[in-house]
């Protein structure tokens, strides 16, 4: 898969390697697990959503792209691998049992020969990656990650609403390194900040907003710290935490041995022009502080922008909904059929050669390719997917509507996820339902 | 609109509280107040009175206690009183206030004020216009009608000079609007391990600023309900303690304060910094100087600023107020133009020299003040040290890190330690060394006779009544002239000849001086340990370190929180202070409880597991402890008794013949050194417990032959000559006994 002989020449030695994640999510099984979809194919505003994280990759200059994926989708993403038009060189790697994204890592690990950036498939960015790979390459950090407020929702949908772990984030000002992560309970307690954090980060922004785009920029040594370590188990949950708080904790560095991984040269590069003046008076005459300042985890904050990942229900409809309103171009395919008083909203999208039949409306909707849709149908917020038939009278609103299922005469679904190949009977009405092949709604 | 320029046409009015009410300037402020001390050889209340004056301040109200009718002396004839000024200055004097909430209750009774004013809760120094703030701060009033106080506060991180080294707070600051939400004051001694935000601050708030990196410089912008809060609180008494707190942690009275902060030089380049800044309330500008001397850290520290021209445009060169022309040198050195430098001096840079002083050849000065009329005499060194007006320093005299006050004089051969203070006319010398943070003063403190606990509690409340009472009964000798004539009473006054030197005048001031001799307070109560430490940190010259155990536990210890040893909050000795005092009460027990040696022995061998000490320090503390229960009244039995008792654990600590030396060694620097052994019976005492050891076959003859022969080519510093003297019959005795051996023990 990739030769070996390439070694020597560091001509040939890539300066970044991405990992891309095309792992099942937990959030999406609804729409993925029953017929053996690729989470990473479902369509954003009509186009598979890896397509927008290899897009993303490849403008920032990152061309040697190593999707992982499972067994069961690896055809699948080779297939549609062939046929996207990119630039970059993409390999796919097909894993048999992955316990975690660390796991999924390990396994890979002989595919990366340089610094390497993991992300996920499902995630939208409207920052230029050279944005952000840019600052990466300016401050050599350990670990580059990307947090992000939240988008607003857009009214979600599907049946589930969706839970995220809130987390307590510290950011050192002057540095902006991610010096404190933290998860939040549920039941709210004071938050006991430690001292020893405080006096080496004195001017830290404490936010409750962020979140984790999995974003990971690392440098090489960080692999060859997990492959020692086969403890940890997640990046997000293990790997990160972790180094976050070696950069306050020396002892960490030691108990975890993870000094030893620290190449010596980027000590020195981190230790650069670029620390505030005041932070190198602040640290002097401490002991191992070469070593924890080379344990930099920076962080890049996007505020108030499109971003997300579509790791959940609601998410992914979200997501839809904004990406359709800021796609340029035509929403509606030119092969696409619209009879007379059909409605196509300004932030809906229909496919290449839909049909829609008279007096529909379609309205913050995304369409996909050659659907069947009868009359006076009515789509509000929802995602419906190629293929998929739906018959006269429907009313669909907030609804997932997968890939060749058929929808009866005058159902009315609301904040449903429909699995794929299924037939949902005439007049059905549902709500808040996941309608799967053997779901026993009908009965 | 129209309102707001009616309110732009309110006089604005000062408060400016002159008194600190503590002792931190102590024994300088004996005879002046606080603020007409020099600070570049400037009264500071200039300066404080200069930035409110530039601000367009029309009234100026200031409140002070001690020495209140030098200060109202001192406004009349200044320029602040003639004609040209704008603005007004009043002193009032607030006799009855012990703190600064009664200091603003008295003004809240007497002042009429309807708007907004600019509070300085001491002596501040700046170089930003103050009514921009005033103008935020009104203008945040109308978005936020409970907002009462703008506290402006300076960038400065850890190790800055300006950083508050005894106080450790940490700012929670709601981002973009700058206002306060919590505020967290630790002491630096007790060097907590973690700091706790209420969940409620959090609940509504999403994002905090946490900044631990902020010092006060005691300038607010205050609403009028201000004083009305301290007159409806009379509780209140300290102006962070208690009103600040109060405010923040306050369900009821429902105030805002919001805080101004003033960037330090070094710029951010945090994405994360610019976002938050960037739906910001445009406050006014964010750099510029402010600062407060609180204490004389803090006032060395901004004495340096101001050498330094940070303070631009207040800078020594550039004094509104004095008749001294200083002229700015290469290496930030002013000069006065009558000053006279000898050939061979050396003024190397942060200098000011001020007017007719004079130094001499071979001498050095460099990052320090000289007021008017010093002399430094030759070979002398002064180093990072503020000597007032009229001080004369004899030859071969090296100052650190000190503060002298008005017309001291030292003699010959003086060397002062960092961080003493020395009030006004005290001389001091010849030939001696003041330890660091010694504080003397020309009058004894007459507080020391009462009992220690109301000598703490006048201390605290009545002191600077006491300054007044003093400052009028001493007016008869704080005549230029000098204090060697005495009017007194009782006659020849006693100074503290041990501590100012032979030829002295003055006495040692306060508690610093158990301070001043080191380890002896280890034994004392811990409370007044923490105490004196804060005080030590207030003081110029203190580093961190000075907080004792600060270093060491510091990063290894507390730094991992996964060792679960939260709330561990009591002082910390450093181990070997720690192993120290466990020896002595493990001893102390085993006399006081007649154990039985092997008792002890098993006692005192656990500590040295527990405290992984090696066999020589064991053998010195053990020896040390043990020699200090010897009765010296009833000394030749008393000393066989003890020996006798505590052999068998000495000789666990002896193994070789190396060691028997080290334990004559012992015993010598033991009878040369302690306190309590009078001068007379030091030689008795050694003979006696040479004779001892010998007997008690601790210490072989060879052993003690070769260490006397050994001592009697050192140098006398190192060895006490007397005790050699005295063991020279007890040698020769063993010489003759014994002579193949001491060959041996040569050979060895």
């Amino acid at each position: 898969m990739f030769s070996v002989a390439a070694q020597p020449f560091d001509s040939h030695k890539p300066e970044v390697t991405a990992v891309v994640l095309a792992l099942p999510e937990k959030g999406m099984a609804v729409l993925t697990e029953h017929a053996n979809m690729s989470h990473a194919l479902l369509p954003i505003a009509n186009r598979p959503m890896i397509w927008y994280t290899l897009q993303w990759l490849e403008q920032g200059g990152i061309l040697d792209i190593k999707i992982v994926t499972t067994r069961e989708s690896e055809a699948d993403i080779v297939g549609y691998i062939e046929v996207y038009k990119g630039i970059a060189s993409i390999t796919v790697k097909a894993l048999g049992d992955v316990s975690g994204t660390a796991d999924a890592l390990r396994q890979v690990a002989p595919l990366i020969k340089s610094n390497f950036v993991v992300m996920p498939c499902d995630l939208v960015v409207d920052v230029p990656a050279t944005h952000f790979f840019d600052l990466v390459r300016i401050k050599r950090p350990a670990v580059a990650t990307m947090f992000c407020e939240p988008m607003k929702s857009e009214g979600g949908g599907g049946s589930t609403k969706s839970a995220d772990t809130q987390l307590c984030v510290g950011i050192d000002q002057p540095t902006s390194r991610l010096v404190l992560l933290q998860e939040i309970e549920e039941e709210r307690e004071d938050l006991a900040l430690s001292m020893p954090l405080i006096r080496r980060f004195p001017s830290m922004a404490l936010s409750e907003k962020m979140q984790d785009t999995h974003v990971y920029m690392f440098q090489r040594w960080v692999l060859d710290f997990v492959m020692a370590h086969s403890e940890i188990e997640s990046l997000q949950e293990d790997l990160l935490p972790l180094l976050v708080r070696a950069q306050s904790q020396p002892r960490l560095l030691e108990k975890h041995e993870i000094a030893k991984y620290i190449p010596e040269a980027s000590t020195t590069a981190s230790m650069g022009v670029y620390d505030s003046a005041a932070q190198l008076g602040l640290n002097a005459g401490e002991g191992g502080q070469s070593k924890q300042d080379s344990l930099e985890v920076f962080v890049y904050v996007r505020r108030g922008g499109i971003i997300g990942r579509a790791n959940e229900v609601p998410r992914y409809c979200d997501l839809n909904s904004v990406v359709t309103r800021i796609t340029t171009g035509a929403h509606t395919d030119s092969s696409a059929v619209l009879a007379q008083q059909t409605q196509v909203g300004t932030e809906s999208m229909v496919g290449a050669s839909s049909q829609l039949r008279e007096r529909c409306s379609v309205k913050r909707s995304v369409v996909g390719a050659h659907c069947n849709i009868g009359k006076d149908v009515k789509i509000i917020n929802s995602v419906v997917m190629d293929h998929v038939t739906i018959g006269d009278g429907v009313r669909l609103e907030s609804c997932v509507v997968c890939k060749l299922a058929t929808i009866g005469n005058s159902a009315q679904l609301k904040g449903c996820e429909v699995a794929p190949n299924v037939f949902v009977p005439d007049a059905s009405n549902l709500k808040n339902t996941e309608i799967t092949d053997d779901s026993e709604v009908f009965d | 609109m129209n309102l707001a320029k009616e309110e732009d046409k309110v006089e604005l009015k000062a408060i400016v509280l002159a008194d600190s009410f503590d002792e931190l300037f102590q024994p300088l402020s004996l005879n002046k107040p606080r603020c007409l001390l020099p600070l570049c050889n400037v009264p500071m209340i200039e300066y404080t009175l200069e930035v409110l004056a530039l601000s367009g301040v029309v009234e100026t109200i200031i409140l002070c206690k001690a020495h209140a009718d030098k200060l109202v002396q001192y406004i009349k004839q200044s320029q602040w009183t003639r004609g040209h000024m704008q603005m007004k200055v009043v002193v009032r004097t607030v006799r009855q206030a012990t703190t600064i909430g009664d200091a603003l209750r008295a003004a809240d009774e007497f002042s009429a004020t309807i708007s907004d004013f600019i509070l300085c809760t001491g002596i501040v120094m700046s170089n930003i216009n103050l009514s921009r703030l005033v103008a935020a701060h009104r203008a945040n009033k109308k978005r936020d009608p409970n907002h009462i106080m703008t506290m402006l506060l300076q960038e400065a991180t850890g190790s800055h000079r300006r950083h508050d080294l005894c106080d450790e707070s940490v700012y929670f600051i709601e981002p973009g609007t700058s206002r306060l939400l919590a505020l967290n004051s630790h002491s630096s001694v007790s060097r907590v391990r973690s700091t706790v935000i209420q969940s409620t601050v959090l609940a509504e708030h999403a994002e905090v600023e946490v900044r631990a990196d902020l010092t006060d410089t005691n300038i607010s912008i205050c609403s009028p309900d201000v004083l009305a809060l301290f007159t409806e609180n009379f509780d209140y008494h300290i102006m962070r303690r208690d009103f600040i707190h109060g405010i923040l942690e306050s369900d009821i009275l429902s105030k805002t304060i919001y805080a101004h902060i003033l960037e330090g030089t070094s710029t951010s380049v945090g994405e994360a910094f610019d976002l938050l800044a960037a739906e910001g309330l445009a406050f006014v500008s964010h750099s510029g100087y402010a600062a407060s001397v609180t204490d004389t850290a803090a006032y060395d520290a901004i004495s340096r600023d101001m050498i330094g021209r940070w303070t631009y445009p207040l800078c020594p060169d550039n004094n509104p107020s004095t008749g001294a022309e200083y002229s700015y040198h290469r290496g930030a050195v002013y000069k006065a133009s009558s000053v006279r430098l000898d050939r061979q001096s050396r003024v190397e840079h942060h200098v000011i020299l001020g007017a007719n002083t004079h130094v001499a050849n071979f001498s050095c000065i460099s990052d320090s003040v000289l007021g008017q009329q010093c002399l430094i005499g030759e070979q002398s060194t002064v180093r990072g040290s503020y000597l007032f007006a009229g001080v004369k320093v004899g030859q071969n005299v090296t100052i650190e890190n000190s503060i002298l006050g008005e017309r001291v004089t030292i003699l010959d051969n003086v060397v002062i330690g960092r961080g003493c203070l020395i009030g006004d006319d005290v001389t001091v010398g010849p030939n001696i060394t003041i330890p660091p943070f010694t504080r003397i003063a020309r009058r004894p403190m007459r507080l020391n006779m009462g009992s220690p606990e109301s000598m703490q509690d006048e201390l605290e409340s009545d002191d600077e009544d006491e300054e007044i009472g003093w400052a009028e009964s001493n007016t008869a000798e704080s005549n230029p002239d000098g204090g060697a004539h005495m009017t007194e009473a009782d006659g020849q006054e006693q100074f503290d000849t041990q501590a100012v030197g032979a030829e002295g005048i003055g006495y040692v001031w306060a508690n610093s001086t158990t301070a001043g001799t080191g380890f002896a307070s280890d034994y004392e109560d811990d409370e007044d340990d923490m105490e004196q430490r804060l005080q030590r940190l207030h003081t110029i010259g203190s580093t961190l370190a000075d907080a004792a155990h600060a270093e060491s536990d510091h990063d290894y210890d507390s730094m991992d929180e996964e060792t679960g040893d939260h709330g561990h909050e009591e002082v910390k000795l450093t181990p070997q202070e720690e192993f120290e005092r466990e020896l002595h009460l493990t001893i102390k027990r085993a006399c006081d409880e007649d154990l039985s040696p092997s008792k002890s022995a098993l006692e005192i061998k656990s500590l040295r597991m527990s405290y992984n000490k090696e066999q020589d320090d064991m053998r010195a503390g053990v020896m040390q402890e043990v020699l200090r229960t010897i009765d010296i009244a009833s000394m030749a039995e008393s000393a066989a008794r003890v020996m006798r008792k505590w052999a068998p654990v000495i000789e666990e600590y002896i193994s070789d013949g190396r060691d028997q030396l080290d334990l004559v060694g012992i015993l010598e620097r033991y009878c040369a050194l302690e306190d309590k052994v009078d001068d007379a019976s030091r030689s008795r005492l050694f003979v006696r417990l040479v004779y001892l050891v010998y007997q008690l076959d601790i210490v072989e003859d060879v052993a003690i032959i070769a260490w006397f022969n050994r001592a009697e080519k050192k140098p006398a510093s190192e060895v006490h000559p007397e005790l050699l003297r005295a063991l020279q019959p007890v040698v020769d005795g063993l010489n003759e006994s014994d002579d193949e051996s001491e060959e041996e023990s040569e050979s060895d």
